[in-house]
């Protein structure tokens, strides 16, 4: 009987403190006094010219960033800068962003700012809220600042964006500028394929818009480092105060510009696939697709992405264009046809997929057209499977 | 002639549940490194095929995403390992219709499951929320599930030999099916649940863990030496050790996974350490002075003062390094030295509970009645399936015996 008693107290105890310890309510409030870090690493200012052959390997990312000068790039380290400049970019980036634990946008001299911010709402208080999700949710990858290199990043590939250069692949402004926040929190919705960024779509949608306000405020927070830094160092200015405020207004400027910008325009009824109008469609996009010009489809893509061109992104690190031809294709900005749309109008210019603004809309939508049909060979015409698949002899 | 303790099932099965114990080790280890690594998301996707890995553009997985994986096709191996050690287990019910009901409804849970899991697989690339349960795998594994924890249950009703460790089979086997749902939903519920579902998993892997180092220790013969002098004190204390380990491992299992840990969970974690630190010893001198308890778990003894020396080491250099630092912990730059730290101080800490969980059912199990035979070795489990009544049986249980 004692010993089932003494059993039963030790379990009992136990299963207190367990419920004790697990139902204790988690604070996702940030220090008080933390400051977002001061930038250490190189910035990027032009990426190697020369074609890189693998991918690159994430725990390498910031040695291959380094042997870019030695290759043709251009990079410039902010632990180089002068004291004072650098004290003076820190103290305008702590006065105008806050801190993790009190996130705001502006600047004391210039109550437009504010306002302008709140207007993309960007308020002090959606700020803090968004912050404490992306501290649960997401700063393991993309880390405090958004450099992308939190510490579960190091084991991921691709690595997780780095916000800084405020520059994101995935738009819809069609001209290659900032996303809207309906981007993001599309790319939040969705997460992105062939990536290790799983999608937050059971996330309430009010969650999903303060993370989306937040990764917005940390792009515009980092992006105004980046270029004082990078004026600083370069020695395009001696007033680094003025320019980050400076910087500070024509970023929002950017974002505002996103907002207002044209959306994806509505898709013509090209009939389903297979049938005759959808095929002409096809058979114009395929003739857009292997044109021979500087920035064709093909050029990247060979072999219809089979044989893809690797180059360098903005990050410094190794982009490679989607196979298109693959049984499944990974399409990282989203599947649907105003998804590809978008990313042929607009490009994606981080990795340096150019922008075709001269292709008529109805253009645009044969390559679509062509694009979703690609690997699909029963929805290709004969000629065109036959060219895409020689190995099928155009038999279906 | 000899006396020989006697087996309450055959060898092979004893022998595979060991394998199944030692596997279920190193799956552990390697989702302590998926822990350590952070990279329980490092593939968004699942449910994936074993031999997903195979099917995949090499130029792109990542250190994390090869860990994860190899952590699923582990977890694939042991779940099949589990599976042979259940139906084995229900293939030998002294009741032969209780043993092809048995082996029936396993095999409908194990086809159940597998068809829930294809399901699962067909809809893996579309958004969680739009993820449908598949019903007929659902409902076939639900039927199987009943039909077998009833059997070995009713086993157990009837006294009827070997239906304890039959009862341990069934739960290990759903256990270690629940365990890859968690694992999966884990992934998929990434967004709702985060690491807090990561959490559960860890935890209820340890719990899994357990059953199978029972089935492994009841598998064997039954201690045949005499009680130990101070048998009521060495059982109480050696179950509130396994118990406070466990305890201790679910405290480090919420500091390992929450992204922020709650301060409770921290200084609980932290004086735990002292409690169970004191137990083991005051565990391992009431052993030391009783030549009898000695005898029955002999290396488990030494073990676990190793493993205690080494863990107390480890837990303070995991510690210092994630702690310690002049930032946030959930900020501290990951090194493959740190990340070695953090796995080992998490896999010895699972040693550690299995040992004292061996320990306990060394020191509580039953002295064996003894069968007489020529060779130790050919001792058949089938005769003591009839020992009632076997004149060669020159003992029972001293403290009674398990079904």
């Amino acid at each position: 009987v004692g010993s089932c008693r003494l059993v039963w107290y030790a379990a009992y105890g136990t299963a207190l403190t367990v419920l004790a310890a697990a139902g204790c309510a988690q604070k996702n409030d940030y220090p008080p006094n933390l400051a977002f870090p001061s930038r250490t690493d190189l910035l990027v200012l032009k990426s190697a010219e020369i074609t890189p052959t693998s991918l690159t390997e994430k725990q390498t990312v910031d040695e291959d960033i380094a042997r870019f000068r030695d290759l043709g790039g251009k990079t410039a380290d902010p632990r180089s800068a002068p004291a004072d400049a650098r004290a003076a970019i820190d103290a305008l980036l702590k006065e105008a962003f806050g801190a993790p634990a009190a996130s705001k946008i502006a600047l004391p001299d210039d109550p437009a700012v504010q306002h302008r911010a709140e207007a993309l709402g960007l308020t002090p208080d959606s700020l803090t809220q968004g912050g404490k999700l992306f501290r649960y949710h997401c700063l393991r990858c993309h880390n405090i600042t958004g450099d992308g290199r939190g510490p579960a990043a190091h084991s991921m590939y691709p690595f997780p964006r780095d916000y800084r250069r405020g520059q994101f692949k995935f738009v819809t402004s069609l001209q290659g500028g900032k996303p809207r926040r309906a981007d993001l929190t599309r790319t939040l919705t969705e997460g992105v394929r062939g990536t290790a960024m799983p999608p937050f779509g059971l996330l309430p949608e009010p969650e999903r818009d303060l993370l989306a306000r937040y990764v917005t405020y940390l792009s515009i927070r980092g992006q105004v480092e980046f270029e004082a830094f990078a004026a600083v160092l370069a020695g395009e200015t001696s007033d680094p105060l003025g320019f980050a405020s400076g910087r500070v207004k024509a970023i929002l400027a950017e974002w505002e510009k996103a907002e207002a910008a044209p959306t994806v325009p509505a898709a013509p009824n090209d009939g389903v696939p297979g049938s005759a109008t959808h095929q002409a469609a096809v058979k114009r996009g395929y003739d857009l697709f292997i044109r021979k010009t500087d920035n064709s489809c093909i050029t990247c893509h060979g072999e219809f992405g089979r044989k893809p061109v690797l180059r360098y992104d903005v990050w410094g690190t190794v982009a490679k264009p989607a196979n298109l031809a693959a049984t499944d294709p990974i399409y990282k900005g989203g599947a649907r046809a105003e998804d590809i749309f978008a990313r042929i109008r607009g490009g994606i210019a981080p990795v340096g997929m150019p922008a075709h603004p001269e292709l008529t809309e109805r253009q645009v939508w044969d390559l679509v057209r062509f694009v979703k049909s690609l690997p699909n060979p029963h929805e290709l015409p004969p000629e065109i499977r036959k060219a895409v698949y020689p190995e099928m002899g155009g038999v279906p | 002639m000899s006396l020989s303790p006697i087996r309450p099932v055959p060898r092979w099965i004893h022998v595979w549940a060991v394998a199944t114990a030692i596997a279920t080790l190193v799956l552990l280890a390697l989702g302590q490194l998926v822990t350590s690594f952070q990279a329980g998301m490092a593939d968004p996707i699942w449910p994936t095929e074993p031999w997903y890995l195979l099917a995949i553009d090499w130029q792109e997985p990542s250190r994390g995403y090869l860990i994860e994986h190899t952590h699923r096709i582990a977890a694939f191996s042991v779940g099949g390992m589990v599976s042979v050690l259940a139906l084995g287990l229900f293939a030998c019910d002294p009741n032969r219709l209780s043993k092809w009901v048995g082996l029936g409804a396993v095999v409908v849970l194990l086809g159940g499951f597998g068809q829930f899991h294809g399901g699962l697989i067909a809809q893996r690339n579309i958004p969680p929320s739009q993820v449908h349960l598949p019903g007929a795998g659902t409902a076939v594994t639900l039927v199987g599930l009943v039909a077998t924890l009833l059997v070995a249950v009713l086993g157990l009703v009837r006294h009827a030999r070997g239906s304890l460790i039959r009862v341990l089979g069934a739960g290990a086997l759903v256990g270690v099916m629940v365990q890859g749902l968690l694992g999966g939903f884990r992934v998929m519920l990434n967004e709702l649940v985060g690491t807090d579902l990561a959490t559960i998993h860890g935890i209820f892997a340890q719990f899994v863990f357990c059953l199978l180092i029972a089935i492994a220790v009841l598998t064997g013969r039954a201690p045949g030496d005499s009680t130990p002098s101070h048998a009521r004190r060495l059982d109480r204390g050696s179950i509130v050790l396994a118990i406070v380990l466990f305890a201790q491992i679910v405290l480090g299992a919420l500091v390992r996974h929450a992204p922020v840990p709650s301060p409770i969970v921290l200084r609980l974690h932290f004086l735990t350490a002292f409690v169970a630190t004191a137990l083991a010893i005051w565990l391992m001198l009431t052993i030391a002075s009783d030549p009898p308890a000695q005898r029955r778990v002999r290396a488990a003894f030494w073990a676990l003062g190793l493993l205690l020396a080494l863990q107390l080491v480890l837990g303070v250099e995991a510690w210092m390094e994630r702690f310690g630092q002049y930032t946030l912990p959930e900020l501290v730059k990951l090194t493959t030295a740190q990340a070695a730290i953090r796995t080992t101080h998490a896999f010895v800490g699972s040693c550690l509970l299995a040992t004292a969980v061996l320990i306990a059912l060394r020191l509580c199990r039953p002295t064996a009645p003894r069968f007489a035979t020529s060779d130790r070795t050919d001792s058949r489990w089938s005769e003591s399936a009839g020992l009632e009544g076997h004149g060669a049986v020159v003992g029972s249980g001293v403290r009674g015996e398990v079904p």
